[in-house]
Order: structure tokens, then sequence, then C-alpha cells
């Protein structure tokens, strides 16, 4: 199996632990206290949190290989290229993300969308985060983790 | 979109309610579905107030923005642009980050039936991606004016 790019596909070991370096990154990140070297960042603390998720959203699809069911169609994915490709889905990688989450892992969803909401406005304005959407994107992050590597 | 499946396990009331709004308002004829040739229209810009696309669904959206504010308060607000070259429309609620903070889990449900409701509500735009984002507004960190208006320019509330 091999990625869009011809490089190998990583393995769900390899997904594991890069969720869990970014997740841990997202909570020093949070931790960071004011007055040091550099400033509390909430902003990176999010969008660790958020690439966090998606490491461990991709840890179980390609540990399970499930099978997704998107408009009128479903079929087995263990890649998010093998969603884009089976699926013919046009849109950004991110919002096929919120595609397959939304219909198909409905207790993960709302916090799907929090983290990816976040960590995009973190990203692309010039809006602060606050410590409490910091914290509100930890807290969703663990919902997902729940849900997608709950064995772990 | 996916017109088949739910989003969240527990279906609110608010969602409910937010779809019997736009029922009523598609019955009416104050939002009509079913339309077409609006393509033709694009502008790069998407600051062209003509653009049929944007003033078909404008009144859509105003449903929404109704709607959620007198759940979540009149200092919510939307704007939305639509991007017929690359079948896209995206569109953010803005809303004080207090509110944000005690209604995400309402907010983002509320969002997701959005999205679904618009695509199945106008055939027209069954292979448009629809992109949402939450944008919060407080003390501590101020609302970006310059940026929603760059990222979401267009809303002609009177073109309808």
């Amino acid at each position: 199996m091999s990625t869009r790019d011809g490089l190998p596909a990583p393995s769900p070991q390899d997904h594991l632990e890069k969720a869990h370096h970014n997740e841990n990154w997202a909570e020093f990140l949070f931790r960071m206290k004011p007055g040091g070297e550099l400033e509390p960042a909430f902003d990176w603390s999010a969008t660790m949190a958020y690439y966090a998720a998606i490491q461990f959203f991709l840890y179980f699809i390609r540990k399970e290989t499930p099978e997704i069911t998107w408009g009128l169609k479903s079929d087995r994915i263990s890649t998010l290229a093998d969603f884009l490709s089976k699926f013919d889905y046009q849109g950004s990688k991110h919002s096929a993300y919120i595609e397959i989450i939304s219909s198909n892992y409905h207790t993960a969803a709302g916090s799907w969308r929090l983290l990816f909401n976040t960590a995009h406005s973190a990203r692309y304005n010039t809006q602060k985060v606050s410590q409490k959407k910091a914290e509100l994107s930890l807290n969703k992050l663990k919902v997902v983790k729940e849900r997608f590597c709950s064995v772990n | 979109m996916n017109k088949n499946n739910l989003v969240f396990e527990n279906e609110s009331a608010d969602r409910r309610s937010l779809e019997d709004m736009l029922r009523q308002a598609f019955e009416r004829g104050y939002v009509k579905g079913h339309v077409e040739g609006f393509v033709s229209s694009y502008e790069p810009n998407f600051e062209n107030a003509d653009n049929q696309l944007a003033k078909t669904i404008n009144p859509y959206f105003v449903v929404c923005e109704q709607f959620l504010q007198e759940r979540l308060g009149q200092e919510l607000f939307f704007r939305f642009r639509c991007d017929s070259r690359n079948n896209r429309i995206s569109f953010a609620v803005i809303l004080p980050e207090e509110k944000y903070l005690e209604s995400h889990d309402t907010l983002f449900s509320l969002i997701s039936a959005m999205e679904r409701i618009l695509v199945d509500s106008f055939p027209s735009i069954s292979n448009y991606t629809i992109e949402s984002l939450v944008i919060t507004n407080s003390s501590e960190a101020p609302l970006d004016q310059e940026s929603v208006h760059r990222d979401f320019p267009l809303k002609p509330r009177n073109e309808h």
C-alpha cells in the first residue's frame, strides 16, 4: 500500500506514535507559563490537538479498514487517499475528514468540528485563541481519542 | 453532503425547529430552491452583489441567521460567499466567545444541519462543497474584521 505520492503508507503504529507526539505537544504548549522565554501558545496547542485527532483517526482506519458510507455509496477505507479516490471526493482533505466522521462516527462529529474550527482559526486568522478555547480543544481531543483509540 | 445520514446521535429540539423554520420559509416562497443557470455570473473577487447564486441562497442564510440569533443572541451574525468556479460555498458564523463556549455543541449541530439542508434544498449545488467556520469575538481575543471581510465578503441581503 502506498500514498498518493508513491511513499509507503504509514503503519497503524506510525500514526499512533505521531498522535501521541502531537497530543503531548498540545498539552505542553497549553501548560506554558506567562512570563517565560516564550508566552503560552494556545493557538499552537489547539492546532496540535487537531493534528493529534487526525492521527488518531488515521490510526483507526489504517488498523480497522472500516466500511464507511458517504452519499449513496459504501466502501472500506484504510487511508484518506482511499476515501478521496473511491468516493471521488472533490473537496479539501480537511472537509473530507468532516464528511467521513459526520456521516459515520456520530459521537465524535461535534468534537471534530470544534477541533477543526479552532485550529483553522488559529492558523489563518490573526485572531488570538483564548485559554478557554484551547482547553476546550484538549477536552474534545479526549472524545476523539476515546472513539478512535479506546484500547490504547 | 449526505442527506441520508444523521450527523449527531441525538436529534436536538433546536435542530428540528431549524428544519421546521426552513421548511416554512420554503413553503411560503421566501426561500426558493431548484434554481438553475447561475454559474455564469461568477465573479472572481466575490464582491459582485449580482452573483445569482448568492442572491438565490441569501434568503436561506437569512432564515438560518434569524434562527440562531433567537437561540444564541442577537450579536450572532452570518457571512457567506459563493465560489462557482470551484463549486464551493463557504460561510462563517460570528458570535461572542462567551456564547460559543457555553453553546458550542448546539451550534455545531445546527451548522451541520444547515449544511445538509442547504445542499438538499438546492439540487443545482448537489456537487458543491460546503465549508463552514465559526469565528468568535471577545475582549480577550478581538475579532479581526479585516480577515472576516476578506474571507467572507458577500452578503447581498436585499438582492433577492
